[in-house]
């Protein structure tokens, strides 16, 4: 799969503003989003990289080569997503009167305290390509995978199949939906305090105690479109004149564009 | 050491006989409780009970009859026994302490026993001391408690009205008495039972904020443009997203007082936390 | 989910293979007349980390005990695939006597008579660097192999793919039985033997805990064995091992009678009946409800047991 995409930054004055542009132009409620990410990286133990091609007899030379060649294949860093509710976040005063109880109906009491349950959380792994060199089109574009995992402790399977957990964050925000393009109007959070242990948290702080990466509060504007056939040119094409299509249509509210490539690098050195 | 008498061989023979009888009895029920379809009936089910307690109380009796002659017996291998193929045999034949596995079902069989016992006992007494588990219920007690409950729970449920959010008692006694801990006012279905001046003002209000949130980019509310107001505001449009967010919006109500701010983050240092976590300013 | 073994009979690529044996032997060496009812398939990926593939001679670094990480799919289990990964320090998980170790030369198991399990039985509750299992949905499983085949290659190497494309599925009395031919068909197309899996689905300890702490508890299964008296706590957790031992025994008399030589076995490999201990557990502890039900997957569990031992058969000559 393939993933198109455009960005922007939006200070967080214009933010209401935007939102219900957005709003507007898809015609649809903004869907709020609370994900909880965390990065893994592939690690390699040291030493293991240096092997010697050799004039070996044990096996010939082609064999040879592609594993030498596999050995120092690209490693990537990758991210395990899992959605949230607000109510899975501690609490730090009463909030009897939360808003999600009227939306659960009747036949729950509203519970007090924490509720999260990490043996519980469902995942996802997201791995994103690093994006495509040589600027053809004015797109980011580059190759996607997104799994389930199993829900709960992460950690045990992704470290057997080696990757290392190296931190995480929270993002928050509204997702819009226009035909094929998917408008994630998003922030990061992080956490207030360091992790006691080198793992995902078991707890989650009150959603109030998080602090902003970006401490202005603006947020990023993200529209992407996935290509489930990469190597289909035509559709390829058309993805990114949608995209352009709601560039112009923002053009008066926002400045779309692609993102350096660099910053989305997802390769581990 | 002498070798056993013919009697005591058919004594041994019997034992043997008795257990391969009692195997074979589970063996038929086992059999017919998986098999047979639909299930065996009651009086087929009975008469193998029967059997099998049978089987039970005459093995019972022929070894109680034979102890001193089976607690006397020792078992050896003789120097023809093949004891190279059969050897799980010749252990089990040799063991002088029950399989580990046969122990625990004897050990769990007795605690079992214990509170039965005790209980009987009490009954016994004539104090009629109840257990307080409903293991100890009789057949008839349970059956009665059976017989019961269906007309019981029917009777009972044919009182309600099913329709709405309120029970009919709950209206009966003022729907604006129920205390639901819901902020949502429910829609108590009925319009002669108008629930009270207070909770229809909410009512009104939530549904308010319904239409309002159907006519995105109108909204206009009293304090919008209040400066602090900017961070909880947007939020309210967000469904479900108030609580929280809100808080953190927050912060950033102290910055929006200078209405126009910059991100002090670019949107590369952004893109690169969350792609690698990499903390922006230390690349 | 129930207790099986599986056996497998290698063969040479240009031979023909067991399979007609095995279904002449079914039909003529048991009391109990084996009833078709129905066909199955399966597809094993094997991926073994990259610097073990290396010759010993090209590294001075390769390390002693490959790892591996294997896909497998079942056609009964619809609802998931299944991953087995070994663990980074993996030490102690092979090569003791209780598994088929992978060799590079598959040397024929000993027939089951004369098998250590008998007198070494695998302990299945405990284990420090157990492989980790693993269920997902069909469709994540493939995801993850294509990002494992494209995204780690430095620490992955796919090496083989198996697959029974059509196997047959009889009831024999109160056994389940699966046989098929085991084709590679990746790197280079050939046959590589014969697997015959056995289930007992007769009454057992396994399977009553299974029937009361599933999350679809009104399943088939529970029908047959909850018989309503059991309660956790006359389970000891000694007593699932027990029973697994004790239908190792039954299944491996089965084959036995089968009269089959040369086959590997695979019943009570590391970690079989981890996740029934772990129900058993629950369910004394009053949680027999799962919580959290996944709509994708009503029973995550659900042939792990039977995964394992497939794994164990599959890590073969690569």
């Amino acid at each position: 799969m393939h993933e198109l995409l455009l960005f922007a930054s939006v200070p967080a004055h214009q933010h209401h503003e935007l939102l219900q542009q957005l709003a507007g132009l898809t015609a649809m409620q903004p869907r709020h989003r609370l994900e909880r990410r965390l990065i893994f990286k592939a690690y390699r133990k040291p030493g293991l990289i240096n092997t010697r091609v050799g004039a070996s007899q044990d096996l010939q030379g082609n064999e040879m080569q592609r594993l030498n060649k596999m050995l120092n294949g690209g490693m990537f860093y990758t991210q395990v997503v899992g959605p949230l509710d607000e109510s899975d976040f501690g609490l730090n005063r009463s909030s009897a009167g939360d808003p999600d109880a009227a939306m659960s109906g009747t036949e729950e009491l509203p519970t007090n305290g924490p509720t999260y349950s990490y043996e519980n959380q469902p995942w996802k792994l997201e791995f994103r390509d690093i994006p495509e060199a040589g600027t053809r089109s004015a797109v980011t574009a580059r190759l996607m995978a997104s799994s389930s995992l199993p829900k709960g402790d992460i950690s045990t399977p992704m470290t057997a199949w080696g990757y290392s957990f190296v931190s995480e964050y929270v993002v928050e925000g509204d997702i819009f939906v226009l035909d094929d393009i998917v408008i994630f109007l998003h922030r990061v959070l992080n956490y207030p305090t360091e992790p006691q242990s080198h793992e995902p948290r078991r707890e989650l702080p009150p959603l109030s105690d998080m602090v902003l990466l970006e401490r202005s509060g603006s947020y990023v504007l993200q529209a992407s479109i996935t290509v489930q056939d990469g190597g289909n040119q035509e559709m390829m094409k058309t993805a990114s004149q949608h995209l352009f299509g709601l560039r112009e249509q923002l053009k008066s509210a926002v400045r779309l564009e692609q993102a350096d490539r660099l910053s989305l690098d997802t390769r581990a050195k | 050491m002498s070798t056993p008498t013919k009697d005591q061989i058919k004594a041994l023979e019997q034992s043997r006989q008795r257990l391969v009888q009692l195997t074979h009895s589970l063996a038929s029920l086992i059999a017919s409780l998986n098999q047979s379809d639909p299930l065996p009936s009651w009086p087929s089910l009975q008469s193998q009970a029967t059997i099998l307690s049978n089987n039970l109380l005459s093995i019972s009796e022929h070894l109680s009859e034979n102890q001193p002659l089976l607690s006397s017996l020792v078992a050896y291998p003789g120097p023809d026994f093949p004891g190279r193929t059969q050897a799980p045999t010749l252990e089990q034949l040799l063991r002088t302490k029950l399989d580990p596995r046969v122990e625990d079902w004897v050990a769990r069989g007795r605690r079992r026993a214990v509170p039965d016992t005790n209980s009987n006992n009490n009954n016994n007494g004539g104090d009629g001391v109840t257990a307080d588990n409903d293991n100890n219920l009789s057949e008839h007690d349970l059956a009665e408690l059976w017989h019961w409950a269906p007309v019981e729970a029917n009777r009972e449920a044919r009182q309600r009205d099913w329709g709405g959010d309120y029970t009919l008692e709950e209206r009966q006694g003022g729907v604006a008495n129920v205390v639901t801990g819901l902020r949502r006012v429910l829609d108590d279905g009925e319009d002669d039972l108008e629930s009270s001046g207070s909770s229809e003002g909410e009512g009104n209000e939530g549904q308010g904020e319904d239409e309002e949130m159907e006519v995105v980019g109108v909204r206009m509310r009293p304090g919008a443009g209040a400066v602090a107001g900017g961070g909880g505001l947007e939020f309210d449009i967000a469904t479900g997203g108030a609580h929280g967010a809100s808080a953190v919006g927050g912060e950033d109500g102290g910055v929006g007082v200078q209405k126009v701010v910059a991100p002090v983050v670019p949107l590369e240092g952004i893109l690169r936390f969350m792609t690698t976590g990499a903390q922006p300013g230390q690349r | 989910m129930s207790t099986t073994g599986v056996f497998f009979i290698p063969s040479n690529p240009n031979a023909s293979t067991a399979l007609a044996t095995i279904t002449e032997r079914l039909h003529t060496a048991l009391a109990d007349n084996p009833i078709p009812i129905g066909r199955w398939a399966l597809e094993h990926k094997l991926m073994r980390d990259t610097p073990s593939c290396l010759p010993a001679s090209a590294s001075q670094h390769r390390p002693q005990h490959p790892r591996y990480l294997q896909f497998l799919s079942l056609s009964y289990s619809p609802h998931h695939g299944f991953i087995y990964t070994s663990q980074p320090d993996a030490t102690t998980q092979t090569g003791k006597a209780n598994t088929p170790t992978p060799t590079p030369t598959p040397h024929p198991q000993p027939t089951p008579q004369q098998n250590p399990h008998h007198h070494h039985p695998a302990d299945p509750t405990k284990g420090a660097t157990l492989p980790v299992m693993t269920t997902l949905p069909l469709p994540s499983t493939s995801t993850l192999f294509s990002h494992f085949v494209y995204a780690c290659q430095p620490f992955w190497c796919h090496r083989h793919t198996v697959a029974v494309p059509g196997g047959t599925v009889y009831d024999v009395g109160d056994f389940r039985v699966r046989i098929g031919d085991v084709r590679q068909t990746q790197p280079t197309a050939r046959v590589r033997g014969t697997v015959v899996e056995i289930e007992w689905r007769g009454p057992s300890i396994v399977s009553t805990i299974v029937a009361r702490t599933s999350p679809t508890a009104s399943s088939r299964e529970g029908n047959d064995a909850g018989d309503g008296l059991v309660t956790a706590e006359d389970i000891q957790d000694g007593d699932v091992e027990a029973e697994y031992r004790a239908c190792a025994a039954l299944i491996r008399e089965f084959w036995a009678k089968l009269g089959v030589e040369g086959a590997r076995e695979a019943i009570l490999v590391p970690g079989v009946g981890t996740e029934v201990v772990g129900r058993l557990q629950r369910w004394r502890k009053g949680l027999v409800a799962v919580s959290g039900v996944n709509e994708e997957d009503p029973d995550p569990d659900a042939g792990v047991d039977v995964a394992r031992q497939f794994m164990e058969i599959f890590r073969f000559n690569r």
